[in-house]
């Protein structure tokens, strides 16, 4: 029997399958077996926990031809029109659990920006009411930083060496165009912040940070179409004496503000016309790390960091509000203004660079954030209030997550995803933790 | 007419009757007749009833010959079947003439008159032939006949000069004297006659009164014609004879004269059926006049086919619709259906139950016995009046369809989808305002937007969150916000009713550019102004901090609200409608409607000066905009759009929308085409370069449109109505001149809910994305990408 003729008795059809995992431990036989077409996921799970001989049983995912099996293998079958005569080769990874959502730590305004701590149990927010918050995983507000005259619109830790320690350096980007260098201590008595460096340079609202792997130097991106690199050295700053007038308007936090040092770009990346949205390293501790921008003028630029020179322009046609990369696949993810997200190949030098265009958002994608752990999973936010966690072996999210209130149109503007843990914030005015084991 | 008949009748017949050697043939008597009727009948007979007349004279002769009675000459100017269609009193005239009263054959002067005519006839012939004379030869001609005479008297008698000594005057007018002097008698005649020797052949003229010696040549011809012979020794009595007119038909003829009638032969069976008829007549089996009978013979009748299928036989034209048929009838509607046929009970009563227009039948199939019990036809009346209802309303006229493609009136346009970008998707909502948003405007970089609302209030938004950044609470409802376009200012227009705020918004620029537009503000107060301007508006600075009286009512401050930011305000008689920037900045243009000539006035802002550019009122003033690149000021009033050129401060252009009340204004960014907005729905696009009517006139909306905007850098325009919905359009304008914009609809946004009949108010694209935000009176903005 063939494909274009399927048989009456539906339920019947066998087809031979060939399972293979890339994790050993649930290694099963290499034959082919035959298997009920009308099986789906939770049957050859079944079968498998079956051949393994587990007591528990595990769920598995399965992969035909690197793409997730969503439908039965018969419809499959149909769909690709391939024969039941043949063998199919299934790969079979362990099914992770959904995400969970762990805790939700309760703001004064709406959340601009989230950034987790790479090691530590930290989770730093910036928010509408010009505030940064630290916190920890506990949901203790370990710190207030107080110092931008605007919203806060982007923050970052910067990794360090001696990150274990209680010493931690971090970075806020305002719409005042301001961006602040921070160091912060925690100590035994507690929690205190301090500004490190003023970096002078923008003339726009400062709307993303990057922060190279090696934590040597960061990249930001604003609004007013300049991409600027800086040295992450606090001693690298000019000294001045007296304090900005309008900081006087901030009245209790003036003291510690005081004198700050500041900081003067290294370099300056021209070359986008309009708005610099999103700004990302490659994820490596190399120093030539390749550095891409994405703005409103609807390109991805790649930039070679110690010329300062554009190497590479890949365009699109929307606005591209955030972007990530991901060190495991060499991909990089957009999150657009057309609902979509778009996964680029930047080492494709020619033909379609966008590998991937990932449609479920049925609002922007404010934010992208690439698992550090697997290839192929990352994690996106939208103006929808959802984060939706994807698989991009998959054309349909994994799990998507509430990221706010669908009913008041709650937006998601941030989303980080560091070591198990989701992170998201918006205009629910709450910083939403997800335990992710994906 | 019948005079002329009988007198043709009259002259005609007497040659006839005798000269058959004379005119060979009936035809030739006959024509000869006619002439004679020509003649005598002043030409009465039209061209074509002649022949007709010598054919009933040609058939006078056959009839001769069979020694007929013949009187069928009363016929001769009937055709064929006039001889049956006379009336009875011709066939009694026919009667009358009795054959004997033909002029007998022995009439005499009939004859000789009929000879002198063919004779007539003859000679005209020959006068007619044209004998070609031989040339005149110039030599020397014995001919004296062209010699003149030297005696110029002329013809007078000679008895006239007996008594003179002349005979007559020469051309010179002297007397010619008489050669006769000396011969006085008859004896001196002798003699000198016998002395001449050329006596014998002199001959006495008269004229000149001499004797004239004949030559040689003369005396031959005289000798000639006493022979009898022809004077001319050279003519040749027996020259061969030339057919000039012979059987072959030249190319050229020699005579152009018609065929004449004489030739005619008249057509012997044609008589032979006259005479049939004729015949007829007379013996009584045709009677002239007479209705014909009705034919009954059965065979040759034709009958309608009423059992024949088809009912198309008779041809009623093209247009004839032919009666809708009837049904015949089913098995069903017999009175002894079979069984199969009879509706069961449960089918009866289902049948009972239906409304007599849902039933399929109008009818039950009955069974009935035999054909005896079978009642009455009941549906009889009610079938006849249907049946008569259908041939009342069936057409009768076959109507003519225009078979036109409804695809090929549609002009040509390209797929939306082919158009990208445009703004097609809702994506954020701006939520605060509680009253109806008359107004908003997205500052110069697009990161901002400040929107002004019947609460009183002006917020100020980021664009890309939705987040309210700040809020200003001001006395009046805000009729119009804009933003000044220039880029080193952040500074915002807001229209209170007659006030005029200009805000330096603080925190959203960068030090140099807050303080430069505080240094603007601060300059401008310090100047004073002058008497001109005072008596047009009153400009004054509001202290920047604290807040201002006027929004001392705002609500609960975020907690990032910025300082109110310092305010220069100008104050003015009436209310304020709408308020516009020149593109530099410097200059903006208010709309007061209500204060009549005082309605348009501009303000330039480092001077602090205030300018009426019109003295007097040409309408209720709607909106102004200045051109994007030229010195060009665009007033629409309530019915046209006068462009005024600031430059010569005269009138350029008054375009022409036609329409009944002007709503809205935007001008393309190259600055030649201009979209109007109308309240009757409207909008009308002007290409300036083309007319000053419109070039398209556009009818989306189902209510009045209250904003129109282009897109300043994308190929795009959008239309904001009172039915909900903003309007996109693609409107691509060609830089080569010839090409004329191309205009697409492309999309419709349900833009915001209906509030006490107020829809969208105001509609403006960002500056640098292909993304539109309207405000509605419900209340809320709308950001669509």
């Amino acid at each position: 029997m063939d494909t274009a003729n399927p048989t009456p008795a539906k339920g019947d059809v066998q087809v031979q399958v060939r399972f293979r995992t890339r994790q050993t431990q649930y290694a099963v036989t290499d034959t082919a077996i035959l298997v009920p077409a009308k099986l789906r996921r939770y049957g050859l799970s079944e079968i498998i926990n079956h051949l393994l001989d587990s007591t528990k049983p595990v769920p598995f995912n399965f992969l035909i031809d690197g793409k997730f099996l969503q439908t039965s293998l018969n419809s499959y079958l149909e769909s690709n029109g391939l024969s039941t005569e043949n063998v199919l080769d299934i790969e079979y990874v362990e099914a992770t659990l959904p995400p969970t959502q762990a805790a939700t730590y309760e703001h004064d305004e709406w959340i601009s920006s989230v950034a987790g701590h790479p090691v530590a149990p930290l989770v730093l927010t910036g928010s509408y009411d010009s505030l940064s918050r630290v916190w920890d995983r506990s949901g203790n507000l370990k710190a207030v930083l107080k110092g931008h005259d605007g919203p806060v619109k982007s923050v970052a830790w910067i990794p360090l060496e001696e990150a274990t320690g209680s010493k931690h350096r971090l970075l806020t980007g305002g719409q005042d165009f301001k961006l602040f260098g921070w160091e912060y201590t925690n100590d035994v008595e507690g929690a205190t912040t301090r500004i490190a460096y003023n970096c002078v340079g923008h003339t726009g609202s400062v709307d993303a940070i990057a922060v190279h792997r090696s934590g040597s130097t960061f990249a930001t991106a604003s609004y007013d179409g300049s991409v600027l690199l800086w040295s992450t050295d606090p001693t690298d700053v000019e000294e001045v004496e007296e304090p900005r007038k309008r900081r006087k308007v901030q009245g209790d936090n003036a003291a510690s503000i005081g004198s700050i040092p500041v900081k003067r770009a290294i370099k300056r990346l021209a070359g986008h016309v309009g708005a610099v949205s999103a700004v990302t390293y490659e994820k490596t501790t190399d120093v030539k790390a390749t550095l891409y921008t994405g703005g409103w003028d609807h390109s991805v630029r790649g930039w070679d960091v110690e010329s300062s020179s554009n190497t590479s322009t890949m365009n699109c046609e929307k606005v591209i509000l955030d972007m990530d990369h991901s060190d495991l696949s060499g991909l990089l993810v957009s999150g657009h203004t057309d609902n979509l997200i778009r996964l680029w190949d930047p080492r494709v030098k020619e033909g379609l660079v966008v590998k991937l265009k990932l449609a479920s958002h049925s609002n922007w994608v404010s934010s992208v954030a690439c698992s550090p752990t697997s290839a192929y999973a990352f994690a996106s936010s939208s103006y929808d209030s959802t984060v939706k966690v994807w698989d991009i072996r998959s054309s349909t999210p994994l799990y998507t997550l509430s990221g706010g209130d669908a009913e008041k149109d709650e937006k998601v503007f941030a989303v980080d995803w560091v070591g198990k843990y989701i992170y998201s914030g918006g205009e629910d005015k709450q910083l939403r933790t997800f335990a992710c084991e994906v | 007419m019948k005079r002329s008949r009988s007198k043709t009748r009259t002259t005609a017949a007497p040659s006839q009757n005798e000269d058959t050697a004379l005119a060979a043939t009936p035809l030739e008597s006959a024509l000869t007749a006619l002439a004679e009727a020509n003649d005598s009948d002043a030409a009465v007979h039209s061209s074509d009833q002649a022949p007709t007349v010598n054919d009933s004279d040609g058939l006078d002769e056959e009839e001769d010959e069979e020694d007929e009675d013949d009187d069928d000459e009363e016929e001769d100017d009937g055709d064929l079947e006039g001889a049956e269609d006379d009336s009875s009193e011709d066939s009694e005239a026919l009667d009358e003439i009795d054959p004997d009263e033909w002029p007998s054959s022995d009439d005499q002067e009939f004859d000789s008159d009929d000879e002198e005519e063919t004779f007539r006839d003859n000679s005209v012939k020959v006068l007619r032939r044209k004998v070609p004379l031989p040339e005149i030869d110039p030599v020397y001609d014995p001919d004296t006949s062209d010699e003149e005479t030297t005696n110029t008297i002329g013809n007078v008698p000679k008895e006239w000069y007996d008594d003179f000594p002349h005979v007559g005057y020469s051309i010179d007018g002297k007397p010619i004297m008489k050669g006769t002097e000396g011969k006085s008698d008859q004896l001196d005649e002798f003699l000198s006659l016998m002395d001449d020797p050329n006596a014998w052949r002199s001959v006495y003229d008269k004229i000149e009164d001499k004797d004239v010696v004949l030559t040689k040549e003369e005396l031959e011809m005289v000798k000639r014609i006493q022979r009898g012979d022809f004077p001319d020794a050279n003519s040749n009595p027996y020259e061969p004879t030339v057919e000039w007119f012979s059987s072959q038909t030249m190319v050229t003829p020699l005579s152009a004269a018609p065929e004449p009638k004489r030739r005619f032969i008249p057509s012997k069976w044609e008589a032979r059926r006259i005479m049939h008829i004729v015949r007829a007549i007379r013996q009584g089996r045709i009677v002239p006049g007479a209705k014909k009978p009705k034919n009954t013979d059965l065979h040759n009748q034709t009958f309608f086919d009423i059992w024949g299928d088809s009912i198309e036989p008779v041809d009623r034209g093209i247009m004839h619709i032919a009666a809708p048929k009837q049904a015949l009838p089913d098995h069903d509607e017999s009175y002894n259906p079979p069984e199969e046929y009879l509706p069961t009970e449960a089918e009866k009563q289902e049948w009972k139950a239906l409304d007599a227009p849902d039933r399929p039948r109008n009818y039950l199939p009955k069974k009935f016995d035999n054909l005896r019990s079978v009642p009455g036809y009941d549906r009889f009346i009610q079938e006849r009046f249907d049946r008569c209802l259908d041939l009342y309303l069936c057409p009768r006229v076959i109507k003519k369809k225009m078979n036109i493609d409804p695809e090929s009136l549609i002009p040509k346009l390209p797929n939306p989808r082919d158009l990208l970008p445009f703004p097609s998707a809702l994506a954020i909502t701006f939520k605060g305002h509680t009253a109806r948003i008359r107004s908003f405007s997205v500052d110069p970089t697009g990161q901002y937007m400040a929107s002004g609302s019947d609460d009183q209030t002006v917020r100020l938004w980021e664009l890309v969150s939705g987040r309210c950044m700040n809020t200003w609470t001001f006395d009046d409802a805000i009729a119009s916000v804009a933003w000044n376009p220039s880029k080193s200012l952040s500074l915002l227009s807001v229209v209170a009713r007659t006030k005029v705020h200009l805000i330096s918004v603080p925190g959203i620029a960068g030090p140099d550019i807050t303080a430069a537009t505080e240094a603007l503000i601060g300059h401008i107060a310090t100047l004073q102004s002058s008497p001109t301007t005072a008596a047009l508006c009153h400009w004054a600075k509001t202290s920047s901090s604290p807040a201002p009286s006027s929004s001392s009512s705002t609500p609960l401050p975020p907690p990032t609200r910025h300082s109110a930011g310092s305010r220069l305000t100008l104050t003015f008689d009436k209310p304020v409608t709408y308020l516009t920037w020149h593109r530099k900045g410097d200059y903006l243009s208010t709309v007061c409607p209500d204060a009549a000539t005082r309605s348009v006035l501009i303000h330039q802002l480092t001077k602090r000066v205030s300018q009426n550019p019109f003295k007097t009122a040409k309408g209720l003033v709607q909106r102004v905009t200045f051109h994007p690149t030229k010195p060009f000021f665009f007033v629409a009033t309530q019915r046209y759009v006068r462009v005024y050129n600031l430059a010569t401060q005269k009138l350029a252009t008054k375009l022409q929308p036609s329409t009944k009340w002007i709503s809205s204004l935007a001008i393309h960014p190259q600055g030649d085409n201009v979209i109007v907005g109308t309240y009757d729905k409207r909008l009308a696009w002007f290409d300036m370069d083309l007319s000053s009517k419109p070039y398209k006139t556009l009818r989306y909306h189902k209510q009045a449109i209250r904003n129109v905007s282009f897109h300043p850098r994308y190929p795009l325009f959008a239309s904001a109505s009172d039915d909900g919905n903003v309007n996109i359009f693609h409107g691509m304008v060609y830089s080569d001149l010839l090409m004329n914009p191309l205009i697409v609809p492309v999309k419709t946004l349900r833009a915001h809910q209906i509030v006490d009949g107020l829809g969208v108010l105001h509609c403006e694209f960002h500056p640098t994305q292909p993304w539109i935000i309207s405000s509605g009176a419900d209340g809320t903005l709308n950001l669509f990408s």
